[in-house]
């Protein structure tokens, strides 16, 4: 699944276009990070119980986007983007969302190559086969 | 847990101990709630969910690399995806 905050990937068209896919999640931290997170504004700094908080919600956004993106039949999440605001002051609620498409295969793809590699068999076979039949002829 | 946790942890418990002792020799009822929410705490300071940890349990042997990478910010140790494609659930590999 790729996923990027371009329009188009280069190389890859968009043969299909399937729609907004999105990702929500709203996350807090617990009463004992809430304190130790509160006493380190005393000195300020950074806030490391809160960076983590963000973090993990971010993940978890993408995650869940990517999912939704995935039962969609999609391959490819274009325009993604971010949006983020707080609820009760000490949660925080993070959207991942973008437009769900199905991009053309690249070329030199793993997919591709594979099914090149076997049309190579299938034309080796072939000749093998032309090979024995007229070694059999003669 | 952090070690700032921690010892805001045992900080709270040893209070909630002193006030309980309190309650129970002193019969000093006011002490009671002073007790109880410096248990509360002690226990909230200890207990915390901890980091998301989406694939706990479950097998990623064979998933996709995506060929993202980063700094968790966290910890600061680089951090690679890896994608199942039948499902479309990400995996946090630290490397």
């Amino acid at each position: 699944m790729i996923v990027v905050t371009t329009e188009d990937v280069t190389g890859r068209p968009v043969t299909k276009s399937l729609g907004q896919v999105f990702g929500v999640v709203v996350r807090s931290r617990g009463l004992g990070g809430n304190i130790v997170a509160g006493l380190r504004t005393i000195l300020g700094g950074e806030i490391h119980e809160y960076t983590a908080m963000v973090e993990d919600a971010r993940r978890q956004a993408i995650d869940r986007m990517v999912q939704n993106a995935t039962a969609m039949g999609a391959n490819a999440v274009v325009r993604m983007m971010f949006d983020s605001s707080e609820i009760g002051s000490l949660m925080s609620e993070i959207v991942a969302y973008g437009t769900a498409v199905v991009l053309a295969e690249e070329a030199g793809s793993a997919e591709v190559r594979a099914e090149a590699a076997g049309s190579a068999v299938v034309r080796a076979e072939s000749a093998g086969s032309a090979v024995v039949r007229a070694v059999e002829a003669a | 847990m952090s070690a700032f946790r921690a010892l805001l942890a045992v900080g709270f418990a040893i209070l909630a101990l002193l006030a309980f002792a309190n309650v129970a020799i002193w019969h000093s009822a006011g002490w009671f709630p002073i007790g109880f929410y410096a248990a509360l705490l002690a226990v909230a300071a200890a207990f915390e969910a901890g980091r998301y940890q989406p694939n706990r349990g479950v097998s990623t042997l064979g998933w996709k690399a995506t060929g993202e990478r980063f700094f968790d910010p966290t910890t600061g140790t680089p951090t690679e995806v890896f994608y199942d494609p039948k499902s479309g659930a990400r995996d946090y590999r630290s490397r």
